[in-house]
């Protein structure tokens, strides 16, 4: 009994551990790439950042705390096995998740200060359908999905990604109840929401992104079985969607192709089952500690450094590390919809809601994918895969998801403080 | 097998320990969180290593506001270190200021070493003292019912 | 709140399709990771092992079976010194086709895997494996078959080892590459392993579990009148060649192999006793053995109990592999007690330091002693003056099991079951020729003898 029982109790253990999973890893990268001192600057650049973020977040009061320490440990099994496969990949992500962080603080402080979020649905609607339209129009088309936009040479970015974010916002306006308005005086928000809801994925179809149409529906789903009263809503629904899912399946060449991988992709495996079949071959190499980093062979894996990064994890740090992975993104999601069930302003809670959703559906669809559990359909894992806008975009949700985190806990102590104040009235 | 793979096979044992403890420690931390707002959120749970303390009139106006009740699960270190388990943010209280738990049926408080010190009841106090209900705990100048 | 409640439901489900990820994860590593990795089209096994010199195979006497030679310029040739004689037990290892057999189940030993340990230069040995079979027995079975297309099968009935195991027809794995068309061509699918993988109408050779039931019902005591013909509903069953036995008791039945008495017992026992009798020797289950093999089975979808009466003199839907059928003659002379067949025994490093070792272990207990004993005891009458007597060996005794399966699409497949010496069984084997078309006593049991003989003299 005692001070030194409590210690094993403090927040600093788990940032020790992952400070010196970051030192050993970049370490023993800086050997496997002939001591280029590049290395130890990504690691370096990604302890400083995780320490200022952490300190920052535990000493502002922002919230929940344990999420920010999991994100950074995936950041890190991220960063490290981009530096492996390609360095000039490992630094580039540095650079993103950099804008990331500072994306986090604003989403943060804007989400905090403005109070009219819920009042917005149709510029998060006319929003997205720009985003969509200028896709459509400036499009270009990368591995089978017209989602890309570039700028120039240098910037390139997938509206699909923020528009998710937009449709979030918009559902939980409508479910939150503070679009109560009909739309033209005659349409109910729960059709407008639905509307909405199919023109998107309308978009979505055309751009063939299947991955997000999965995600962004079943987020419209799962919202209206906790929101809407009116359960014929969510059968019809989901009648709608086993009966779009047919008709894809049957006419739609891109959704017969992928289930057909997904059945049987050893059949066709130097054509269209060769990113699944290689994919699995690195998952079955690793065993269940992995090759050791630098040991294996990920090169082989067709867009290892974004869709497929999990089969490299697999593949170098063993089902072990994969099966660590898929927990530290269960925990995100628990300590998400924690701050969900906690939120007490209703807007608040069904925008953490929506985010955690999409954090959750988006992991267990691109590993399920790459582990051929469920068909592929090419999707980021979020702050693992390469690429400026995931990251981006998932550091500005998890901006949001700590806002209303801080929210919730300051509204506790503002309520306390209240209390006192009307105890020294009384006095 | 080469100097470096040989070093990388082993210390692919050793991440996936860290990557594990680390997964562990959260879990640890996130489950003593939340059994410190089930336990007092559901009153029906009586436990009597369950405590608490609440903020009474005090001679010094706390410059941040403070919280309804402070819950105590077993024990607790108090003090303006936002490592402690009840964080208490003012210049006058120390980085860990004190300490009470819960030990065979009794609650103990022990200043450790701060520089300001702690009283109860108005007596300042200098090893450790077993604390009963409504005991009044004064921290710099602020007051504390002891509620169990 | 409800809306919280039903966000509680929510985590509930996400939590789930988390779990269901893990758990596919590590289902995939333990069940299929290794046959995925195994695939020819993976680069990862021959970059790795361009870095390692992979292991060799022996026989029990430590004849070499199988080498990889490295070339000055780097190259890997898998040489096979015994040639096609080992093709169904070790099969090949081509960087084209794959590998398969031991090359492919037990890959990761002869690689390496897993050994740690820093090795001066670049290439480090796999490990060897040392197999159970005796290479002149495998040798002497192979000339035993000389050409016809079937399947040997001898192993020792105390432990489940291994002692011989060939099947016909087969191919020459150091040449896979150049033959591989022809071999896939060929419409009596010489990769086919039929000891393990092949599977046939048992036979009479069936008769050893049926009886094994027979004693379990307290029945052995009964006679029955054989008009020859076993006629029921829709099914007609005669006995071979026809022949009538009149008042038969169930001793004689076994040795004469009457169909007509079998059946009727399958017919009385139903489908339930029949299934319950067959799976205590292990059909309807797959056998855990180094190599892949088929699961003997009873392919009905609902089993009557006149199909029961077909299945108990191994026809109808009843399929069993070579192996099992070893293994169901080695079960009785085990007193009844089916060891689970291998064929490694050490996996060792290069300088012959052991790091595995397999261990006798029972995979069913089939029947009970005295049971055994009784089937035995019709086993040696089958030999002494039965429809086996081609299996006599002089001053030793055999029990065995004569089998002539009819078969749907062509001539009847002849078997043979038995061991020797029956008071202290050191071997067992089982014969299969396929579709050779004479009774299983005149062409198959003389080859069983012939080996068990030349076993028991070395």
């Amino acid at each position: 009994m005692g001070i030194e029982r409590l210690k094993s109790v403090s927040y600093r253990k788990p940032a020790y551990l992952l400070i010196l999973l970051d030192a050993l890893g970049f370490l023993l990268l800086f050997m496997n790439k002939d001591y280029n001192l590049n290395v130890l600057y990504t690691g370096a650049a990604v302890l400083a950042l995780f320490l200022t973020m952490y300190t920052v977040l535990v000493l502002g009061r922002m919230g929940d705390k344990f999420i920010m320490l999991m994100v950074f440990m995936l950041i890190s099994i991220g960063v490290l096995l981009l530096c492996r496969i390609d360095l000039s990949y490992g630094f580039r992500q540095i650079v993103w998740i950099l804008v990331g962080g500072a994306v986090f603080f604003i989403a943060y402080f804007v989400y905090y200060k403005v109070k009219v979020w819920n009042k917005l649905w149709y510029l998060y609607f006319i929003g997205g359908t720009l985003l969509f339209l200028i896709t459509l129009v400036l499009g270009d088309t990368v591995n089978g999905s017209r989602n890309w936009i570039s700028i120039g040479s240098v910037i390139s970015f997938q509206p699909s990604e923020i528009t998710k974010i937009l449709f979030i916002m918009c559902l939980a306006c409508y479910a939150s109840g503070s679009w109560s308005k009909p739309v033209f005086g005659k349409v109910a928000p729960k059709w407008a929401a639905l509307i909405i809801t199919y023109i998107f994925v309308g978009f979505l179809v055309l751009q063939r992104d299947w991955g997000t149409i999965l995600v962004m529906f079943s987020i419209y789903l799962f919202m209206i079985y906790v929101y809407e009263p009116d359960r014929k809503l969510l059968v019809l629904n989901i009648i709608a969607l086993v009966v779009i899912g047919l008709l894809g399946w049957k006419f739609l060449y891109h959704i017969q192709v992928r289930i057909a991988n997904w059945l049987d992709p050893w059949s066709d495996i130097s054509n269209r089952g060769y990113q699944i079949s290689q994919s699995l071959f690195a998952i079955a190499s690793g065993g269940y500690f992995g090759s050791g980093l630098g040991n294996g062979s990920p090169y082989y894996i067709p867009l290892v450094h974004s869709d497929f990064i999990f089969a490299a994890i697999c593949e170098e740090m063993g089902v072990f590390g994969g099966v660590a992975v898929i927990l530290l993104f269960f925990l995100i999601a628990y300590r998400c919809f924690k701050i969900s069930i906690m939120a007490e302003d209703p807007f608040d809670k069904a925008v953490s809601f929506g985010v955690t959703v999409m954090f959750a559906l988006q992991t267990f669809i691109i590993i399920g994918g790459v582990t051929k559990m469920i068909p592929l359909t090419g999707i980021t894992l979020p702050f693992i895969s390469y690429g400026g806008t995931s990251i981006v975009i998932s550091f500005a949700s998890l901006g949001i998801i700590q806002a209303i985190s801080a929210k919730t806990e300051s509204a506790e102590s503002g309520a306390a403080a209240k209390e006192r104040k009307e105890e020294r009235d009384e006095r | 097998m080469t100097v470096y793979s040989f070093i990388s096979t082993i210390l692919s044992y050793v991440f996936t320990v860290i990557i594990y403890v680390f997964i562990i420690f959260v879990i640890r931390l996130i489950y003593l969180d939340v059994k410190k707002m089930s336990r007092f959120e559901d009153n029906s749970i009586a436990d009597e290593a369950c405590a608490s303390l609440r903020p009474t009139k005090s001679r010094t106006e706390p410059t941040h506001p403070l919280k309804r009740r402070y819950n105590i699960y077993g024990e607790a270190v108090i003090g303006r270190s936002p490592d402690c388990d009840i964080v208490i943010n003012e210049g006058f209280v120390s980085q860990k200021h004190l300490i009470i738990w819960f030990e065979q049926g009794e609650w103990y408080l022990e200043d450790l070493g701060s520089r300001n010190g702690t009283s109860v009841n108005g007596k300042r106090i200098l090893n450790e003292v077993i604390l009963d209900p409504e005991d009044v705990i004064s921290i710099g100048g602020l007051n504390f019912v002891f509620e169990t | 709140m409800n809306v919280n409640k039903r966000i509680i439901r929510v985590l509930v489900v996400i939590a789930l399709l988390f779990l269901a990820l893990a758990s596919y994860l590590l289902w995939f590593n333990m069940f299929r990771a290794q046959s995925v990795y195994t695939n020819s089209y993976n680069r990862r096994q021959w970059e790795s092992e361009q870095k390692i010199k992979r292991g060799s195979i022996y026989s029990s006497e430590g004849e070499l079976l199988a080498e990889t030679e490295i070339g000055s310029d780097g190259s890997r040739i898998r040489r096979y010194p015994r040639g096609r004689l080992y093709s169904h037990v070790i099969g090949y290892s081509s960087q084209v086709y794959g590998k398969t057999q031991l090359e492919m189940t037990r890959d990761s030993d002869l690689i390496g895997k897993g050994n740690i340990g820093l090795t001066i230069g670049d290439i480090r040995p796999g490990n060897d494996l040392h197999l159970t079979i005796l290479d002149y027995l495998q040798e002497y079975a192979y000339d035993q078959l000389d050409g016809r297309h079937g399947a040997i099968v001898a192993i020792e009935p105390t432990t489940g080892q291994i002692l011989a195991m060939v099947s016909l027809p087969d191919f020459d794995p150091s040449s896979i590459e150049e033959d591989w068309e022809e071999i896939m061509e060929d419409p009596d699918s010489p990769f086919l392993a039929r000891a393990t993988r092949g599977l046939y109408p048992p036979g009479s050779t069936y008769k050893i579990a049926t009886s094994a039931a027979v004693y379990e019902n307290g029945r052995t005591t009964e006679t029955f009148d054989d008009p020859g013909v076993f006629k029921k509903g829709d099914v007609e069953v005669s006995n071979y060649g026809g022949e009538a036995f009149g008042s038969i008791d169930i001793k004689t039945a076994f040795e004469e192999s009457s169909n007509y008495v079998f059946c009727s017992l399958g017919y009385e026992m139903g489908a339930d006793g029949v299934r319950a009798e067959a799976e205590k020797f292990g059909v309807n289950k797959d056998i855990e053995f180094d190599i892949p093999t088929s699961k003997s089975e009873i392919q009905y979808k609902r089993m009557t109990d006149l199909d029961a009466a077909l299945v108990s003199i191994g026809q109808g839907g009843l399929v069993m592999t070579p192996l099992h059928v070893a293994m169901m003659g080695a079960a009785i002379a085990n007193g009844g007690r089916m060891m689970k067949p291998y064929l490694v025994e050490t996996v060792t490093t290069e300088n012959g330091t052991v790091i595995g070792q397999t261990r006798p272990s029972v995979l069913y207990e089939s029947a009970g002693a005295a049971c055994a004993a009784y089937v035995q005891d019709m086993m040696i009458g089958v030999v002494e003056e039965g429809t086996g007597t081609t299996a006599q060996i002089d001053g030793i005794t055999v029990a065995g099991k004569t089998g002539t399966a009819e078969t749907e699409s062509g001539e009847d497949h002849s078997w043979f079951v038995g061991y020797a010496p029956a008071e202290s069984p050191r071997i067992c084997v089982a014969v299969l020729l396929e579709n050779n078309g004479t009774p299983g006593g005149r062409t198959a049991a003389p080859i069983a003898r012939n080996i068990m003989r030349r076993f028991l003299n070395e």
